[in-house]
């Protein structure tokens, strides 16, 4: 860290991290349980990190933190101005329309047509009247993601969002996720048990075990990313072995 | 074979023939049960001379104002005590202690209390209202899921549009499975509260014509009541499938 003194200007340009926690702490049942100890940790703009662990790990409780849905943290927690997450299972309305999940909330006249639109870009065209409950699994998630990104947030929290999908489904949603990320480059936090998925999709891997950041691994964003790259099956090996498989 | 779909008729119209047989047969005396043609006939006397519709109107206002009532309280204490924790520490122990006394029981406290006029009758009908649709509205209000609580949060959703959006469509299903019992039990308590006194209305008319051993006037009362029923349970049922659009197949 650099140290400013008197009226000297800084020589690097320092960007403002997108998320920001210092020494945060979550515990439950009166102490009982440590789901976050002592975390702390910056996110800049654009980045793209992946949070692993075992169940019960606190990667949840991070994730929740970060979406302004639990109350009960405590430290210094700054995240986006605009998060937007998509959930484990689509958590669609089912009483609205696939177009009126998407534009929830929006407000204005242009709510609809970029709802619209945003359904085109995560490919559903055509399925705005549609219930939800006339998806299929990987069709309810794009919609999930659609509802996120219309937003356009700052930061992009994924809880486990491919979890629940079949293999194949699984793949073309992971495409998806990058295609949308290079277009509109918010920060991502991706919370998984893959770790091969980890690696795939995100440039900065942390590694959680009861509450505490145990690896923090960046990679070098233009590697490769097939599957069976030596570099990723090396990287894939040491994480699961931090995971104690 | 499987049964044709008029099949279903088969049985009422043999048994409706049955009794039109024994009444004219007089195996089935008039002052015990009148015949179908009897009735019939008396049901348009009845409607000819204007007796039926006005005893309908008295009626139907009862169970509209006591209806309402108890749909308002309903509403106002369902959404407390579905809401809020400390709305539902304080409520709900009240309404189940009201749910646990039998509705009919406090009909002779109710005539010391009110007396014998349009008041006891009412507000019978709307505890009767109250307490089903409470129940419902209160236990559907709770189990909104927490996912979809979280979304509307995390998409800031205004306390408006959380209302509007999530809280209530999510809550219907369970509300309106509620008020359907309400309406049922709304028309069974004026029934009971119109045989115990009553100088108007549907329940005044069954209750002069058993005076004079007049059955089939009775049973004219009777049809009229369960048509009440089945049209409100009917009402409901539209609401239902208009409200639930979602739950069926195709949309529109």
């Amino acid at each position: 860290m650099t140290l400013l003194h008197g009226h000297e200007q800084p020589t690097e340009v320092f960007v403002t991290p997108t998320v920001s926690l210092r020494h945060v702490n979550r515990v439950f049942d009166g102490g009982a349980i440590v789901a976050l100890d002592d975390v702390t940790l910056d996110i800049l703009p654009g980045e793209r990190v992946a949070v692993i662990g075992r169940s019960g790990s606190g990667k949840s409780t991070m994730l929740r933190a970060l979406a302004g849905l639990d109350r009960g943290v405590t430290g210094e927690v700054r995240t986006g101005s605009r998060p937007a997450v998509v959930f484990q299972d689509a958590q669609l309305f089912p009483w609205l329309s696939v177009l009126d999940n998407v534009a929830l909330g929006l407000k204005g006249s242009g709510a609809k047509p970029r709802a619209r639109h945003m359904l085109s870009e995560v490919g559903l065209a055509g399925r705005e009247d549609a219930w939800p409950r006339q998806l299929s699994g990987g069709q309810r998630q794009r919609v999930s993601l659609a509802r996120a990104l219309v937003r356009e947030p700052d930061l992009l929290l994924l809880d486990e969002p491919f979890s629940a999908l079949d293999a194949l489904t699984r793949v073309s949603a992971h495409a998806l996720v990058s295609e949308l990320w290079v277009r509109y480059r918010p920060a991502l936090l991706l919370v998984t048990h893959d770790v091969e998925e980890a690696l795939l999709i995100t440039d900065r891997v942390l590694v959680i075990e009861d509450g505490r950041v145990i690896e923090d691994r960046r990679l070098d964003p233009n590697r490769s990313r097939r599957r069976d790259d030596p570099e990723l099956v090396r990287c894939r090996t040491e994480l699961l072995h931090l995971l104690g498989v | 074979m499987s049964p044709p779909p008029f099949a279903r008729w088969i049985s009422p119209v043999l048994l409706l023939a049955a009794w039109q047989l024994a009444s004219s047969s007089g195996l089935l005396p008039a002052s015990t049960l009148g015949s179908p043609e009897q009735i019939a006939s008396t049901a348009r006397d009845l409607i000819d001379s204007g007796q039926l519709q006005d005893a309908l109107v008295v009626s139907l206002q009862r169970v509209a104002i006591g209806v309402v009532i108890g749909i308002a309280l309903a509403i106002v204490l369902g959404a407390i005590a579905g809401l809020s924790q400390w709305g539902d520490v304080l409520i709900d122990p009240p309404m189940q202690m009201v749910k646990a006394i039998p509705l009919y029981g406090v009909v002779p406290l109710f005539i010391i209390w009110f007396g014998i006029g349009e008041a006891p009758k009412v507000i019978l009908i709307a505890l009767g209202v109250l307490v089903p649709l409470y129940l419902s509205l209160s236990a559907a209000l709770r189990d909104v899921p927490q996912g979809l609580k979280d979304v509307a949060t995390t998409l800031r959703l205004s306390r408006w549009e959380r209302a509007r959006r999530l809280i209530i469509p999510a809550a219907l299903p369970g509300t309106l499975v509620g008020l359907r019992l309400s309406l049922a039990v709304a028309w069974l308590v004026l029934i009971v509260s119109e045989t115990i006194n009553a100088d108007r209305g549907i329940g005044f008319i069954i209750n002069n014509a058993r005076n004079f051993l007049q059955t089939d006037v009775v049973v004219v009362g009777l049809l009229t009541y369960a048509f009440l029923g089945v049209f409100t349970d009917f009402l409901v049922r539209l609401l239902e499938r208009r409200a639930l659009r979602w739950q069926g197949g195709v949309r529109r």
